[in-house]
C-alpha cells in the first residue's frame, strides 16, 4: 500500500513556487551586494540578469545555490557578458576547467574579482 | 524559467566527503611557484593498488583553496586521501585516512609542502638544486634491483626481523633499504657498487645511474663535516678500493666498540690517501659512506691532537658505527635516530627511463588531456594467464587493425622468469565495430609470443618468436627400451631441442589461420617482410642471425647468414631507396645493419645507426616504420631475451645518415604508426614517482612532432593502433615492475580528440 504519493502536477506547482521564491532571494541577494548597481537599473533588468545566470548552468555546471550566487557576483563585478569578453580569457579559462569543483572555480574567481575591484577603488581613491 | 531547480532535498543518510588544500607558505623560498591546480588521488587502498578516484582543486594566492565535496555515497567506507600539484612543486605533507558513515559529512584539510624539485624526480642536471655535497643517499627498491642488491635485501630483511625485536634503534631503519652513496655535488656520487661484479669499484658515478630508483635523502647538520666528508669520499673513490659484498654484514654487530674505534682513527689517519686507506682493498656501500664521514670527524681531531689514541676518538651521533660492521640498514636506522645531527630531507625518485637524446628534446607543449574519456575494453589475456609472474606474458606486444578487427599480441618468449616461454598463445580480435572482444579467441597460435603482425599483400601475416611446435616425437616408441628411450633423448637434446628444428609463420587466408613449421633452424622468426616477390623471413637459430627466404609464399625457405654467432639475432627488416632502387636491409643485435645484394646474400654495413648511443651491445632496430623515403626506429635494447626497453628515436633516410628524432619533452617513444600519411609515435612519460603518462604524437614532415592527446594511466601503453579516427592502446609493463592492468586494451574515441 502506498502510503504517500506526489503527482507530477503537484510536483510542477511545487517547482514554480521555488523558483519564484529563489528568483526573489536572488534579487535581494544583489540589490544588498550591489546597491549601486542595482539603483541604475530597473527591476525588470535585475531579474533578467538572474535569468540569464539560471541560464549559464548548464554551459558551465553549477547547481547549488552558493555557486549561483557566485556567478551572480560575477556578472555583477566583471560585466553580465564576461563569460563572452575576449579580455577576460583567463576568468574563462577556469569557469570552464570542469577538472575542479563548481565551488572551486566559482569561488575562487569571485574572490579575485572582488581583488581587483578593491584595488581598482584604491586607485581611483588614490587619484 | 528556462531550467529546472531541484526541489528534493538530499538523502539525509547520504555521506559526502569534502576536501581542501593548503599549502605552507612559509616554508617554501622566495619566488618559488605558487601551488596553482593540485590532484588529489582517493584511494580505496592505502598503497594505491586498488580504484582510485582524481580530484582537482585550485588554491588561491594565500595557498588555500575553497573547501570542495570530493564524493557522496551511502555505504560506510574507508578512503585514502593524498595531494599532489600538478607543477610537481607541492605534495601532500601525508597520506589523509578517512572513515565515511551514513548521514555523516566529512571535511578534510590536506597540507602541502614545498619541494625544490618538481615531483622529487632528479637527474644530473638538477640535482643540485635539492642535494648538497656530503648528503647520505639510501637507496630504496623500486623498478630494478640487481642480483647483488637482492642479496642484500634478503639479509637485511632477517636481521630485522630477528635483531629488531631486541633493538630499538634498529627498528627504525627499513628493511628495503639496499644501497648508501654519498653525494659529492654537479650530479656525482662516491660510492661502492656491486650492480657488476666484473666492474664493481669504490667509484664516482653520475647519479643517473640509478635511473629508477628512489633515494632517502639524509643531511648532516653540522655543513663543515659533511663538506669534509665529500672532499675525503672523492680522494678515496678513485676506483682503486674493489666493491666487497656484504653477505654477512646484517649479522654483524654495529656498535661503535673498541675495535670501530681502532677503525675510526685509521679512517682519520689515511683521510688524504688517494684511492682510500692502504688497509682497505675493498669496501661496501655503507661502510665507504660510514668511513668517509669518520674520517673527516677523526681527521679534525686529529688536526687539534696529533697524538689520538683511539679510545680518545669522538663520534658524532649518527655516525657512531662500526663502519666494517654495518649494514645500509644499521646506518640508515641510526640515521633516523639522530635527528638532532642528521636531517631527513627528501624522497626522490631518479628520473626513469628517458630518450636518449633526451637533451636535444623539444620543450612539451601538452596535447588534449583525454584521460576522463579513455574506455577500457577489457583484457583479454587475463583469461590465460589470470596472476602472478604471468601478469607479464598478458603484454600487449603490437595491436594491428585488419579487415576492422584489431588483433593483440601476447605471451612470452624468454627463457628465465617472469613467466618463461608462456604459451600457446590465445589470438584476440577486437570488433572494432561494437567494442568487444569475441567469447573466444580466433585462433591459439602454437608460439611462446605474438610480437608483431605484418600485413604483407596476402593478408595478415604472424612470424613465430618461439616455437612451441615440435618437429620430433620424444615418447618412448613400442619396444624401445627406457634406457634406449633415454639415450635417444640425450642425443637429440644435445644436438637440437625439438622445438629448434623449425621456425614458424603464421598466415590468415581467409577466415582460417593457417601455421607454417618450416623455416629451418628457426628457433625465433622475428620479422616478416615482402620485397621483390619473395618472403623474408627474419630469424635467430644456433648458429647465428640468419635471414630465410621463400619464393612460394611460405612453403619452403632458404637461409642466407647475417651475424656468424652464436645468441645473435636478425630482428627486423626495412627498406629504403638509394640509387638502384628500393633496397632491403636487416637489423640484428649488437646495433648492425645488413644489406641484401639482391641476389643470395646480406653484407653487414660500417654505419652508425644508433647516434648517442655507446653501448650497442643489446641494441637493435625495433619497430621500424617507413615514411616519406625515411625508416623511423626506436633503438631497443634487450631485457632479459627477447624482450627490449626503449633507448630512443631514430629517423635514417640512408643507413648512413641516422640521426635522432627525440619526442618533445623527452618522452620516450614504444611504437610507431603510420596512418593516412601521418605518422603517430606511442610515448610515455613519469611525471611523478607514481604515475605515468602516455602521449600519441604525430608529424607530416619528421622534424617536429606535435601532441595529439595524453591520459595517465598505472602503468605505460606499449603498443598502438588507429581505425576510423579511434586509438586503441595495450598496457604494458616492464619484467622488473609488474603491473595488475597489463594486457587491457582502452580505446580514445576520435570523438574526444576533436
Amino acid at each position: 500500500m502506498k502510503l504517500w504519493t506526489i503527482r507530477k502536477e503537484q510536483l510542477a506547482a511545487l517547482q514554480v513556487a521555488y523558483e519564484r521564491q529563489f528568483c526573489d532571494r536572488a534579487v535581494a541577494y544583489l540589490r544588498r551586494q550591489y546597491p549601486q548597481v542595482c539603483a541604475a537599473l530597473e527591476e525588470r533588468s535585475i531579474r533578467a540578469s538572474v535569468e540569464t545566470a539560471l541560464q549559464k548552468r548548464a554551459t558551465y555546471r553549477f547547481d547549488s545555490e552558493e555557486t549561483f550566487f557566485a556567478y551572480l557576483d560575477l556578472m555583477y563585478l566583471l560585466g553580465f557578458d564576461f563569460d563572452r569578453d575576449p579580455e577576460k580569457e583567463r576568468v574563462r579559462g577556469t569557469l570552464t576547467d570542469f577538472d575542479l569543483g563548481a565551488r572551486t572555480r566559482l569561488l575562487l574567481l569571485v574572490k579575485e574579482a572582488r581583488e581587483r575591484t578593491r584595488l581598482a577603488e584604491q586607485g581611483i581613491a588614490r587619484t | 524559467m528556462s531550467d529546472l531547480l531541484s526541489v528534493v532535498e538530499d538523502c539525509p543518510l547520504k555521506w559526502s566527503l569534502s576536501a581542501s588544500v593548503k599549502a605552507d607558505a612559509e616554508k617554501c623560498p622566495t619566488g618559488s611557484p605558487e601551488p596553482g591546480k593540485v590532484r588529489i588521488s582517493i584511494a580505496d587502498r592505502e598503497d594505491e593498488s586498488g580504484t582510485i578516484v582524481l580530484r582537482h582543486a585550485l588554491a588561491a594566492k594565500n595557498g588555500e583553496s575553497p573547501v570542495e565535496c570530493l564524493l557522496t555515497g551511502h555505504e560506510e567506507k574507508s578512503y585514502f586521501l593524498s595531494a599532489q600539484a600538478e607543477n610537481g612543486h607541492w605534495v601532500g605533507r601525508e597520506t589523509v585516512k578517512v572513515s565515511l558513515a551514513p548521514g555523516r559529512p566529512q571535511t578534510v584539510s590536506l597540507g602541502l609542502d614545498f619541494r625544490a624539485i618538481p615531483h622529487g624526480l632528479i637527474e644530473s642536471s638538477n640535482a643540485d638544486r635539492l642535494l648538497e655535497r656530503g648528503d647520505v643517499l639510501i637507496k630504496f627498491a623500486a623498478r630494478t634491483s640487481t642480483f647483488m642488491e637482492n642479496v642484500i635485501m634478503a639479509g637485511e630483511k632477517a636481521v630485522k626481523k630477528l635483531s629488531g625485536l631486541f633493538h630499538e634503534g634498529i627498528k627504525k631503519g627499513d628493511p628495503t633499504c639496499f644501497h648508501v652513496a654519498i653525494y659529492l655535488g654537479e650530479g656525482r656520487t662516491a660510492e661502492a657498487h656491486g650492480g657488476d661484479l666484473s666492474t664493481a669499484r669504490v667509484g664516482a658515478r653520475e647519479i643517473d645511474a640509478h635511473a629508477g630508483f628512489l633515494f632517502r635523502v639524509y643531511r648532516c647538520q653540522d655543513r663543515a663535516l659533511a663538506e669534509a666528508a665529500a672532499k675525503v669520499a672523492e680522494t678515496w673513490a678513485t676506483g682503486r678500493m674493489k666493491y666487497l659484498v656484504p653477505a654477512l654484514v646484517p649479522f654483524h654487530l654495529a656498535s661503535f666498540g673498541p675495535q670501530a674505534h681502532g677503525e675510526a682513527l685509521v679512517f682519520g689517519q689515511e683521510s688524504g690517501r688517494k684511492g682510500g686507506p692502504l688497509r682497505f682493498g675493498a669496501m661496501f656501500c655503507s661502510q665507504f659512506v660510514i668511513a668517509v664521514y669518520q674520517a673527516a670527524a677523526v681527521a679534525k681531531q686529529l688536526r687539534q691532537k696529533p697524538g689520538l689514541i683511539s679510545t680518545d676518538v669522538q663520534m658524532p651521533a649518527g655516525l657512531d658505527l662500526h663502519a666494517s660492521n654495518s649494514s645500509p640498514l644499521a646506518l640508515h636506522a641510526r640515521l633516523e635516530g639522530a635527528s638532532a645531527t642528521w636531517r631527513y630531507v627528501d624522497e626522490v625518485l631518479v628520473r626513469p627511463q628517458q630518450d636518449a637524446n633526451v637533451q636535444t628534446a623539444p620543450p612539451a607543449r601538452p596535447g588534449k588531456d583525454v584521460t576522463e574519456q579513455v574506455q577500457v575494453l577489457g583484457n583479454p589475456t587475463q583469461k590465460r594467464w589470470p596472476s602472478g609472474e604471468w601478469i607479464y606474458a598478458r603484454n600487449p606486444w603490437s595491436l594491428k587493425e585488419f579487415e576492422g578487427k584489431i588483433y593483440v599480441g601476447s605471451g612470452n618468449s624468454n627463457n628465465p622468469p617472469p613467466a618463461a616461454n608462456a604459451g600457446p598463445v590465445d589470438l584476440w580480435a577486437l570488433d572494432a565495430a561494437n567494442g568487444t572482444f569475441p567469447e573466444k579467441p580466433e585462433y591459439e597460435v602454437p608460439d611462446e609470443q605474438v610480437d608483431v603482425f605484418r600485413i604483407l599483400s596476402d593478408g595478415l601475416w604472424i612470424p613465430g618468436h618461439d616455437s612451441k611446435v615440435t618437429a620430433r616425437n620424444d615418447s618412448r616408441v613400442k619396444g624401445e627400451s627406457k634406457y634406449e628411450h633415454f639415450k635417444r633423448l640425450l642425443k637429440t637434446a644435445v644436438t637440437f631441442p625439438a622445438d629448434w628444428a623449425a621456425g614458424n609463420v603464421h598466415h590468415k587466408i581467409g577466415s582460417v589461420w593457417m601455421t607454417m613449421n618450416n623455416i629451418p633452424n628457426g628457433i625465433h622468426v622475428y620479422d616478416v617482410i615482402e620485397f621483390g616477390g619473395a618472403l623474408f623471413a627474419a630469424i635467430a637459430t644456433v648458429m647465428g642471425g640468419m635471414v630465410a627466404r621463400s619464393n612460394d609464399r611460405g612453403h619452403t625457405w632458404e637461409v642466407m647468414l647475417t651475424k656468424p654467432f652464436p645468441y645473435s639475432r636478425t630482428r627486423t627488416f626495412f627498406v629504403l631507396d638509394d640509387d638502384t632502387g628500393p633496397r632491403l636491409y636487416a637489423a640484428t643485435n649488437g646495433g648492425r645493419i645488413y644489406r641484401f645484394d639482391g641476389r643470395s646474400d646480406f653484407a653487414e654495413m660500417n654505419v652508425r645507426f644508433f647516434p648517442a648511443i655507446s653501448d650497442l651491445k643489446d641494441v637493435f632496430v625495433a619497430r621500424p616504420a617507413e615514411y616519406r623515403k625515411q625508416v623511423v626506429y626506436i633503438a631497443g635494447q634487450k631485457i632479459i631475451d627477447h624482450d627490449w626497453r626503449p633507448l630512443g628515436l631514430f629517423a635514417a633516410a640512408r643507413a648512413d645518415s641516422a640521426r635522432p628524432l627525440p619526442l618533445p619533452g623527452g618522452a620516450l617513444a614504444r611504437d610507431l604508426l603510420v596512418h593516412d600519411d601521418v605518422l603517430y609515435a606511442l610515448a610515455s612519460t613519469q611525471p611523478s614517482a607514481q604515475s605515468t603518462r602516455v602521449h600519441v604524437f604525430a608529424t607530416r614532415d619528421l622534424e617536429s612532432f606535435a601532441e595529439v592527446c595524453f591520459f595517465d594511466a598505472e602503468t605505460f601503453a606499449r603498443s598502438f593502433e588507429t581505425l576510423n579516427g579511434d586509438f586503441y592502446f595495450g598496457l604494458g609493463c616492464d619484467p622488473d615492475h609488474l603491473q595488475g592492468q597489463t594486457g587491457r586494451i582502452l580505446k580514445v574515441p576520435a570523438s574526444a580528440l576533436s
